[in-house]
């Protein structure tokens, strides 16, 4: 390719844009890291205006999130536990349907097609969900926060459409072989299908993990508190529970700021994410469609 | 077209007994309309008369006879009755009001229905007969669906036993529930007999398992999906009270819409939502797609890569985590309120909680938007720009004249899509978090119907709001849809 001045101005302009918008990307989030390994003392000091990591780091506040309260550890697990439940069933469930939905001659199917278009295109709204999950009892247990959620349309619609696309003469050859129908599910199927697969899989696993909006209305007890929705209460004004923050716990003569144990809280709460990401990043092309469509 | 899964079956099995399903095949056309015609009429019997199972207290031998005059009657717009007025045959005794011709066109459309399902289990109807009953079948759906709204909207559905008490029982089970059982059935039936054929019952019976495979989703659609319609639906149209129940609140017609649309600050947080919608929408497409043709096109493959890992990092992060992020800048005593020597905070003022929204959408979701748009660069044909660039285009004609033309489908898409989800594009997630300090004048549809819906308990005006913004929200994304497919050729579905 022929590369004129003209070009190569260009292409530093667009390098420049990019690497400062990373920057920008980049810096809050260390922010929240120096932040959250600040002593009281600094922060004062220095009236909030931390570039840079502190000088005199403590990591007292994660010493105390996690060693002298049970309740971080334990809303840690119940993020687990629904990300681990909402995961698993919701893609035994999905693969499950989409496999009898590529099937191309399977009488009903398009039926179900348009029912499944319909739950896109149209929902019942807050109300008559939370009617619902109460009606079917799962108020205040962690169910409510992964049933409801474990059929997902979208999910079914792409997994359906990239069954189709497996050649029929695979499953054919494996049928004269004597595969049975769940055989030829797990030998030729979900091999094939492994990168979607990977992509709904962490889609999945990120909604879950983020998911607090579903805790603060289906869940009143606090024992069943995930994660986010700890860190989102530890940032409330208004939020009437006492027992989850952490004010108590800085007022008895710790050597940080409550901004500290907030921001060290909050580093705690994305850590999960940050170490999967890595995993993650070659099922984004995967994923473009699946995050992009669905929004 | 040989199936060869039955082929390779028959080949290693031996002749066996012939099952039920195979003699009923076989039976003669008498025999087969016979048995068809008998379930039919079950079923309708069964339908007509299922008000009467309703009363669990009474003897069933009193109930049978009067069942179906009772319904009538009670459509009609009567109330209370006494019983020995009821008779057999005393079907000019009703008044024919609006309501009672609603309901005896609709008898008479089952009826239509049920003597075509005979004429075509006999074979009367030639080969068009399946067409002609599903076609039947349908009109007497649609035509109950709008009974039923007309009977709703002029509150002739009486919730109450033929002896004029509203029992709690009664007002669960009764006329309409009724109603929508046979619409459901009507609906069922009109499928069935357009898709059953010779072909299709093979293949019911080969795909047995499938069936059991699609059992979960279809039972998680219908409680958690399909269920919550209905409800929106019916909640909408009904004064919620907690101790009568959803089924047991009275039909008030239209009165939650009404309430709704005169309320000025209802009009206010709508426009606030499509106010927040549109910005969110301006910055949700152009900076994405800035961003993503000055990352193609500045080369350098390996800081790209680079730069690509870390601008889609934020969009793994909930809104309560970004929140937080945010929280770290502008609390009161942190870095910025410092830096602008104000003593403001910023996350309880008004007239920074719009550009507080933007600027965290767009750190939070700006990296992760250009994916797509990446993914249609990567696509064009690099020899395009080559032979431009021996043509004598400079970078910005080319970027003109094929780097944008190339992404146009996409764009349009994205747009479209996001003007279809006007009413809903507002992000309460982020709202509720960000506006936590300023509720009053963050308000928009979604979390309007969380703070009055479901914690003042107004679930019928809330379930209202919710049906409005589902019902339009559904009407803009389907036609936009449909404007994307004749402009660029993409759709959703």
């Amino acid at each position: 390719m022929i590369k004129g001045k003209s070009d190569k101005a260009y292409q530093g302009v667009c390098a420049a844009v990019a690497i400062i918008f990373a920057l920008i990307c980049l810096y809050p989030l260390l922010y929240t890291v120096f932040l959250s390994f600040c002593t009281e003392k600094e922060w004062l000091n220095s009236s909030g205006a931390i570039w840079y990591f502190p000088k005199h780091p403590t990591g007292a506040a994660y010493v105390k999130i996690l060693g002298s309260t049970g309740v971080v550890l334990r809303s840690l697990w119940v993020s687990l536990e629904r990300t681990l439940l909402g995961t698993v069933l919701g893609l035994v469930v999905n693969v499950l349907a989409a496999y009898a939905l590529s099937r191309k001659d399977l009488p009903g199917k398009g039926v179900f097609v348009k029912v499944m278009l319909l739950t896109i295109l149209f929902s019942g709204g807050l109300i008559p969900t939370y009617l619902t999950i109460q009606s079917t009892g799962l108020i205040d247990t962690v169910w409510a926060l992964v049933v409801p959620g474990l059929f997902s349309a979208w999910n079914v619609l792409i997994l359906k459409q990239f069954m189709e696309g497996i050649p029929r003469e695979l499953e054919e050859a494996a049928e004269v072989d004597g595969v049975s129908t769940v055989g030829k599910l797990f030998y030729i199927i979900l091999p094939m299908s492994k990168a979607v697969l990977s992509a709904i899989c962490m889609f999945t696993i990120v909604g879950h993990w983020n998911n607090w909006f579903d805790v603060s209305i289906y869940i009143k007890d606090p024992k069943l508190w995930t994660l986010q929705y700890y860190v989102k209460v530890n940032f409330d004004n208004t939020a009437g529970l006492d027992q989850g923050k952490l004010d108590f716990l800085i007022g008895q003569g710790s050597a940080v700021s409550s901004i500290t144990m907030k921001m060290a809280l909050t580093v705690i709460s994305v850590v999960p994410m940050l170490i999967i990401y890595p995993f993650f990043q070659k099922y984004f092309t995967q994923g473009v469609y699946i995050g992009a469509v669905k929004g | 077209m040989i199936d060869s899964s039955t082929l390779a079956l028959s080949a290693n099995t031996a002749p066996k007994k012939r099952t039920f399903r195979e003699k009923f095949d076989s039976s003669p056309n008498i025999l087969r309309g016979g048995i068809a015609a008998a379930c039919a009429l079950a079923a309708i019997l069964i339908l007509v008369f299922a008000p009467i199972f309703t009363f669990g207290d009474e003897s069933v031998s009193l109930s049978v006879g009067i069942g179906f005059f009772a319904l009538l009657k009670a459509l009609a717009g009567g109330g209370a009755y006494e019983i020995e007025h009821v008779e057999f045959g005393t079907l000019s005794v009703i008044v024919p009001s609006v309501a009672a011709t609603l309901v005896l066109i609709t008898f008479a459309l089952w009826l239509a229905c049920l003597i075509l399902g005979v004429l075509s289990a006999f074979g009367k109807l030639g080969g068009k007969d399946r067409i002609v009953l599903a076609s039947a079948n349908f009109a007497a759906f649609a035509w109950q669906a709008i009974t039923f709204v007309v009977l709703i909207a002029s509150k002739s559905l009486k919730a109450e036993n033929i002896y004029g008490e509203q029992t709690a029982f009664y007002r669960t089970f009764s006329l309409t529930a009724t109603y929508l059982v046979c619409m459901l059935l009507s609906l069922i039936a009109g499928g069935c007999s357009l898709g059953v054929n010779g072909k299709n019952v093979k293949n019911v019976r080969r795909y047995k398992l499938m069936y059991l495979f699609l059992l979960p989703a279809a039972v998680l659609v219908v409680i958690y999906n399909l269920y919550p319609m209905l409800l929106s639906f019916c909640l909408s149209l009904k004064d919620y009270v907690i101790a009568d129940g959803i089924w047991g609140s009275a039909w008030v017609g239209f009165k939650n819409f009404k309430t709704i649309f005169v309320d000025p600050d209802m009009l206010r947080i709508i426009g606030n939502t499509i106010l927040i919608s549109v910005l969110r929408m301006v910055i949700s497409i152009i900076p994405p797609i800035i961003l993503a043709v000055m990352l193609f096109d500045m080369g350098a493959r390996k800081v790209r890569k680079g730069i690509q890992t870390i601008i889609y990092i934020p969009h793994f992060f909930s809104w309560v985590v970004v929140y937080a992020i945010a929280y770290a800048f502008v609390n009161p005593d942190g870095l910025l309120n410092n830096l602008f020597s104000g003593d403001v905070h910023i996350l309880a003022n008004e007239s920074a909680f719009i550009p507080m929204l933007l600027i965290t959408d767009l750190w939070k979701e700006c990296g992760w938007g250009t994916i797509l748009y990446m993914a249609a660069l990567t696509n064009v044909d690099p020899s395009l720009h080559e032979a431009a660039a021996i043509d004598g285009a400079g970078p910005v004609k080319r970027l003109f004249k094929i780097t944008l033309p190339s992404i146009t489908p996409t764009i349009v898409f994205t747009t479209v899509m996001a003007v279809g989800n006007l009413l809903k594009g507002a992000g309460y997630e982020q709202i509720m978090l960000f506006g936590s300090d300023i509720m009053k004048s963050a308000q928009v549809i979604d979390t309007w119907v969380v703070w009055r819906g479901l914690q003042r308990l107004q679930y019928g005006l809330g379930a209202a709001v919710s049906f409005f913004q589902s019902f339009i929200g559904m009407l803009m994304v389907i036609g936009c849809n449909a404007l994307s497919k004749r402009w660029v050729g993409v759709s959703l579905y």
